[in-house]
């Protein structure tokens, strides 16, 4: 178990942001995905996702997922897609969430844990970065900082 | 041989592009590194870069790129700082002699690769520097992009 401190930076950043079904949120980022490629741009990071507003009733969140891509990207207003020249926090807690079968609830709660024993205030939701590893994932959660007591 | 399945995946790298004469490639890489390590930073390796032109005119833009052990460091405005650097979809093949003859052949054998399994190129050739002092060597690499359903 590995919990670090530091800040985060990308470059290039293009988002989107959707409501969805728990079952369909892979079709938004494969969208995201799509949407790079078809623009002669390619991904330069792992994928970066966040889920907001579970409703259990529904099965349904809010998920946005960012991408880091190769240039900048000038891009007239919509409501598709945000981009961001630099994405940066400059204050959160990582912590690797190795084992993808495992819920990912409980490593937010080690997190939580952690915060509270050094008085951190975090900002919800956290950001999940998809590390591609030998054909399979991890995933190093990001908790925001941006409270000290 | 080509690796079929390759692909970039550092943390903490710094980047930075330059337009130089290809006559300046090493003298240049030289120069980044030590401006790495005037910002305190320390590097760990290994030096990439990318070619992002076709050089007509001997005149290069290069994008060279270095993971280093610091979580972020505060650089001049000409050089960036990425938490995480990766590039997937990537096939690649090693030069580890000659540098300058095989280098050529190694870009013509990816894009026969390329051209044999209708692959379309989706990033510029990235060169990775490996090995050390007494066996150098060098991978050279190049993204393609899935086909996509329209």
């Amino acid at each position: 178990m590995k919990l670090k401190r530091s800040p985060l930076t990308f470059h290039h950043v293009l988002s989107t942001t959707r409501k969805c079904k728990t079952n369909e949120w892979h079709l938004i980022a494969k969208e995201l995905r799509n949407a790079v490629i078809l623009n002669g741009l390619y991904a330069t990071g792992p994928v970066i996702y966040q889920v907001a507003n579970f409703s259990k009733e529904a099965n349904e969140a809010e998920y946005t997922f960012y991408m880091p891509v190769n240039a900048p990207v000038d891009m007239p207003e919509n409501d598709k897609f945000a981009y961001q020249e630099v994405f940066e926090i400059k204050d959160g807690l990582v912590f690797r969430h190795a084992d993808l079968d495992e819920d990912i609830e409980v490593s937010y709660d080690a997190i939580k844990l952690a915060a509270d024993a050094n008085q951190f205030k975090l900002q919800e939701p956290f950001y999940n970065i998809y590390l591609d590893v030998y054909g399979g994932g991890i995933i190093d959660i990001y908790a925001p900082i941006v409270g000290e007591d | 041989m080509i690796n079929p399945s390759d692909s970039i995946r550092f943390i903490n790298v710094v980047s930075k592009k330059v337009r130089i004469h290809f006559n300046e490639m090493d003298a240049t890489l030289f120069e980044f590194v030590e401006e790495i390590r005037k910002q305190k930073g320390m590097v760990k390796g290994p030096l990439f870069y990318s070619l992002n032109n076709v050089p007509m005119d001997e005149m290069m833009n290069v994008e060279m790129f270095m993971p280093v052990y610091e979580d972020s460091l505060s650089l001049p405005e000409a050089m960036s700082f990425h938490s995480y650097y990766s590039v997937e979809n990537m096939f690649s093949i090693c030069v580890y002699h000659d540098f300058e003859k095989f280098t050529e052949q190694a870009y013509r054998m990816l894009f026969e690769y390329m051209e044999e399994n209708n692959l379309q190129q989706a990033t510029p050739i990235y060169h990775v520097l490996s090995g050390d002092r007494s066996f150098p060597y060098m991978f050279v690499k190049i993204g393609a992009g899935p086909t996509i359903e329209r």
